[in-house]
């Protein structure tokens, strides 16, 4: 009845009419205004930090450094490496020292600027391929290195010697920004029984939770987290709310009034998370008929001055660098080092874009030097049922690869249309790329402590029913696809389904909101709840028809009897005489995601629970004259499972499509040798307009997986995550020239045009 | 920090430079595009004179084989004016990709021209239109060419007291000739990296009062006089073309920084400048 529908966004209205209330629309009585002193150096020692001046300014309430925290200075995400406030050493251009809490804007900026202040300069390490130089310093542990992830499969010296055909390759990507229409931003309001409660933009209410207990050292009981509209994340709101969530609430309770802190565009764009740029040295071995025999990987990725999620981004970065293939013997070494820059984390595809543009790029040059067409040398090697991949995970279900393929293929006519397109003569070269790409859905084997959720669902006296749910809403749809959940598993309108806001309070810890998780882990909450509600409904009526509450199903607004669909009750009717019976109609579904494994020497193991696919296909002008590459049209097949919502999957891949066109050819924000950011502005800093989007063809595929709700699986990195590739293979079709480095600037393929150079 | 702490908005001229005596070191704003990000990152406060409700700072029309485009035309309706197009094609073809819609609607060629950016978009198609500013102050009118009106980045011949009332263009004739190329960062609401505008008379096979503008390629927008003088009254081929590409070229000294390299604008000048004869504009 709801599944499969595209019904209209739940938040579409609100958003589009300037009503929905985010946390700089919101006041409190007494209200005051947070701000930040920040580190203007990459590294130095703090040798003088003296705030008594700056409190004695008119209007100013708290100055606070690190010795006022009332509980632990850390920020806790995969170590405690990282302070709330800095201690000593600064170690990035952003990095937080000093805390301020006024009644005006103007009071607090005038208590900045009276902080006396003093650091003395330290040796910088800012290229990451100079983290274990002997002249760089020591940031992390005893060499820079945050985290160190393998894959070893087969007998590599061997399956290399075998090979008739190898390349080796050098990739780098660098930084993107998340470019959220809302920076980040937190209310804290201290409760009058010596609680707090915050409210603020966020993708993990419970990493805030227990973020905001650890640093004002108040029991987790007294800490409440609310989620308010949120205006963007893309995985920069994974982590960093944690620290914006302490930094309010510490100057709430020191000031004990409620205190908004809204970051600016500028501090946010500095001090905030980014992609990780990276290296990949890629080297590939096949026989003469293109089977794929060996893949040698080697990664690093800036992690930046402090740990934050590295060790996780890069896992997942790990698990994909193979890309969708069968590779017999494998060997990938993975490392995220420091250096004093921003501190990297998550964003949409959370470390498998870096390796994936490597893998992408690397098979066709592959299938250029064997001279196989690179859809060709694509059929040979994807991954399909009952293949294990390169971590030695057998493919069970649910592996739409092939299908995305071939309708990808076909849609875009791509025989034709390369022909076509290389027939035409003058200045402007166009041509045809590919990328074929796959996606761990979930935490999987990286994070199987967080792989829970809950979902609370009442059904009220009317018959409507309210639901909510430990993930978050960011933009993406997760409230509407939900609903849609909800009302098809009762079997009543959608409209009868309200989803509430995220409160810490309702539900239990459900982990993150990344991963593409909620609709599956969600979805699967609820699905619990729903279950129990419809035994709890059944169990009035069972008894009357004399049959077990088992053999009776719900749907079409009704419950009625399954062997006889004539004997039935209306679900207001039923909902009516449940209540009257006192029986219970509130509860709490709890689920965990089915089980992975890893070992991690040998980086083998079943790496995920399900894995989504897709298959991009992009057609490029590349004007010689200047070096611009315009993207004229993309076709996009992605394997989802079950589309609950088609539009909203659409809209993913339109949105995520342009999003890695961004990453492939404008996006480019600079941190000097000295490392100073040089353009932390969205007018220096250049994501695609509407009118860079190129003609988007959507294509769902739809693979079931068994145990997704109604067979979804999730997928909403997914569109961003094969585009660099694919536009990059384009460009080689069109012009003959290989692009290693991202983003494609005309700066970089004008001099490469020039040269000819392949 | 923004720290506004007085605005004004007079309705006429005179009422304008009567604030402008009572209140030294009060600052015109017009769409405030530019000055509202400027003020948002310095720590100064500020006095305000806004000129958006003037009439007579709005008017586009002609007079005397003239176009005046008010300073305070937004570039929308500029784009969007049959007599721009019709009398000075290139300043409505700047006015109408600067930005994008929104900023367009409410940016003015008059606060364009004053913030004085070596990228401004109107200033490379004035100066190719030989476009005349009027100035105004309590000591009456002055009118200088534009070019000589910008002097370095941010800075310009504008004295204290003194508001830009409008641009004074010569209405070109039938055998109009010209050109405004540009190539930015993306489609749409991007910083240009390199423009050159063209304004010359064609009679059969020859160009005559061939201007030349190019912006971004040094600290100013520039005049091309030597690429002038080899165009102006030769024969119009792809040999000239060429040559005059090249002579371009080596005019001009752009400089590498976070947005381009030296390398590439150099080059770029020439390719958008034959593209320009082509009747080709190019793509970003
Ligand atoms: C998103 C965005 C995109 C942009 N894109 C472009 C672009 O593509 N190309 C481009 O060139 N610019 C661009 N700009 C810059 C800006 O919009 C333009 O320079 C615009 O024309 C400035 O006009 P304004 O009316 O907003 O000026 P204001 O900000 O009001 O004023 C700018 C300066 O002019 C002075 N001033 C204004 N009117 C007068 C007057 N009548 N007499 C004397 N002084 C005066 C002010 O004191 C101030 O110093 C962009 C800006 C933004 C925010």
């Amino acid at each position: 009845m709801a599944v499969g529908k595209s019904v209209v966004r739940v938040d579409a209205r609100s958003k589009a009419t300037g009503k929905a209330v985010y946390v700089a629309d919101m006041f409190m009585p007494g209200m005051l205004i947070g701000k930040v002193l920040r580190s203007e150096f990459p590294r130095g020692k703090i040798v003088r930090l003296d705030v008594k001046k700056a409190r004695s300014i008119h209007g100013v309430h708290a100055v606070l450094t690190a010795d006022d925290i009332p509980g632990k200075n850390v920020c806790h995400v995969v170590f405690e490496d990282m302070p709330l406030l800095a201690t000593g050493e600064v170690r990035y251009v952003g990095e937080p020292i000093a805390l301020i809490a006024a009644e005006t804007e103007a009071a607090a900026q005038l208590a900045i600027e009276a902080v006396e202040l003093d650091i003395e300069p330290l040796g910088i390490l800012i290229d990451p391929e100079k983290y274990n130089s002997p002249d760089s310093p020591i940031l992390f542990g005893e060499d820079n290195i945050f985290a160190h992830h393998k894959i070893r499969r087969g007998d590599i010296e061997n399956a290399f010697a075998q090979s008739d055909t190898i390349i080796e390759r050098v990739y780098r990507t660098t930084y993107q920004e998340h470019a959220y229409l809302e920076t980040q931003g937190m209310l804290a309001v201290p409760t009058a029984e010596g609680g707090i409660d915050v409210y603020g933009t966020m993708q993990c209410p419970f990493y805030v939770h227990g973020a905001v207990s650890d640093v004002t050292g108040l029991a987790q009981s007294r800490v409440r987290i609310v989620q308010t509209t949120t205006g963007g994340a893309f995985g920069g709101k994974e982590d960093v709310p944690s620290l914006v969530a302490g930094w309010a609430s510490v100057l709430a309770l020191a000031a004990k009034r409620p205190v908004k802190l809204i970051l600016g565009r500028t501090e946010d764009f500095v001090s905030m998370s980014k992609r990780h740029p990276s290296r990949v040295e890629v080297k590939l071995g096949a026989t003469k008929d293109g089977k794929l025999t060996a893949a040698g990987i080697d990664i690093l990725f800036d992690g930046g001055a402090y740990a934050t999620l590295s060790p996780v981004v890069l896992w997942r970065g790990t698990v994909h660098s193979c890309g969708p293939y069968r590779i017999p013997a494998v060997r990938v070494d993975a490392r995220a080092v420091a250096t004093n820059k921003v501190p990297c984390g998550a964003y949409r595809g959370f470390g498998s874009p870096q390796t994936l543009f490597a893998i992408e790029s690397a098979i066709d040059e592959l299938a250029e030097k064997i001279g196989m067409d690179p859809v060709r040398i694509r059929e040979i090697n994807h991954l399909r049922r009952g293949d294990e991949t390169v971590t030695g995970q057998k493919l069970g279900e649910s592996v739409g690869l092939q299908e995305c393929l071939e309708r990808a293929i076909t849609e875009s006519d791509y025989y034709n249309l390369r022909e076509k397109l290389h027939g035409r003569n003058g200045p402007v070269k166009r041509g045809v790329g590919i990328s074929t790409i796959f996606y761990g859905v979930g935490l999987g084997a990286g994070g199987t402590h967080f792989a829970r959720s809950g979902a609370y669902v009442g059904i009220q006296p009317d018959g409507s029913v309210q639901f909510a749910v430990g993930t978050t809403e960011m933009g993406q749809g997760m409230r509407t696809v939900l609903g849609q959940i909800v009302a098809e598993a009762f079997g009543i309108p959608f409209e009868r389904v309200y989803c509430l806001p995220v409160d810490s309070s309702r539900v239990p810890d459900s982990g993150p909101t990344v991963a593409s998780r909620a609709t599956t882990m969600s979805g699967r909450a609820i699905l619990v709840a729903c279950s129990t509600l419809k035994g709890n409904l059944a169990g009035v009526i069972a008894p009357e028809w004399g049959v077990s509450p088992k053999a009776i199903t719900f749907g079409e607004n009704c419950a009625f009897r399954t062997d006889n669909p004539a004997k039935r009750i209306s679900w207001n009717d039923l909902v009516e005489r449940a209540f009257a019976q006192k029986v219970v109609l509130t509860i709490v579904g709890y689920d965990s995601s089915p089980p992975t494994s890893w070992d991690e020497d040998s980086g083998q193991g079943d790496a995920y629970v399900i894995y989504a696919w897709a298959v991009n296909v992009a057609q490029v002008a590349v004007d010689t004259r200047t070096g611009v590459v315009r993207v004229e049209k993309l076709w996009a097949a992605h394997d989802v499972g079950k589309a609950i919502n088609p539009t909203l999957v659409e809209g993913q891949i339109e949105g995520g499509s342009v999003q890695g066109l961004g990453y492939a050819l404008t996006e480019e924000y600079i941190i000097d040798k000295n490392g100073i950011p040089m353009n932390p502005r969205l007018s220096f800093y250049h994501i695609p307009t509407t009118v860079d989007a190129p003609e988007i063809h959507p294509i769902i595929v739809e693979s079931a997986y068994s145990e997704g709700p109604f067979g979804a699986k999730g997928f909403g990195e997914q569109p961003l995550m094969g585009i660099a590739p694919a536009v990059a293979n384009a460009v080689f079709d069109a012009a003959g020239i290989r692009l290693r480095e991202q983003p494609f600037l005309p700066e970089r393929v004008w001099p490469k045009l020039k040269k000819g150079a392949r | 920090m923004l720290r506004i702490t007085k605005v004004y908005r007079p309705d006429n001229i005179d009422e304008a430079l009567n604030i402008f005596d009572d209140n030294p070191g009060i600052r015109p704003i017009a769409g405030g595009t530019d000055l509202i990000i400027q003020l948002s990152d310095s720590l100064e406060s500020a006095m305000l004179l806004d000129v958006s409700r003037i009439e007579k700072l709005k008017k586009i029309n002609i007079t005397g084989g003239k176009l005046f485009i008010g300073a305070a035309a937004t570039h929308s309706s500029i784009a969007k004016s049959r007599k721009v197009i019709e009398s000075a094609p290139l300043i409505a073809e700047s006015s109408g990709i600067m930005g994008g819609p929104a900023i367009r609607n409410r940016a003015t060629i008059g606060g364009n021209v004053a913030n004085a950016s070596p990228v401004a978009e109107s200033l490379p198609t004035l100066i190719a239109h030989a476009a005349e500013i009027v100035l105004v102050s309590a000591n009456g009118l002055r009118k200088m060419p534009v070019e000589d009106f910008h002097l370095a980045p941010g800075k310009t011949a504008l004295q204290s007291g003194e508001l830009i009332l409008g641009f004074e263009i010569p209405v070109v004739s039938e055998d109009f000739f010209g050109f405004y190329n540009r190539l930015g960062s993306r489609a749409a609401v991007t910083i240009t990296k390199v423009g050159v505008a063209l304004a010359s008379i064609k009679s059969g096979d020859r160009l005559g009062n061939v201007r030349i503008a190019l912006s971004a390629v040094a600290p100013r927008v520039i005049r091309a006089p030597e690429t002038e003088k080899i165009m102006s009254g030769a024969n119009l081929d792809d040999g000239l073309i060429e040559q005059a590409a090249k002579k371009l070229v080596s005019e001009c000294t752009p400089i590498t920084d976070f947005r381009s390299t030296s390398e590439y604008r150099s080059d770029m000048v020439g390719q958008l400048f034959r593209m320009g004869f082509g009747r080709e504009t190019p793509q970003n």
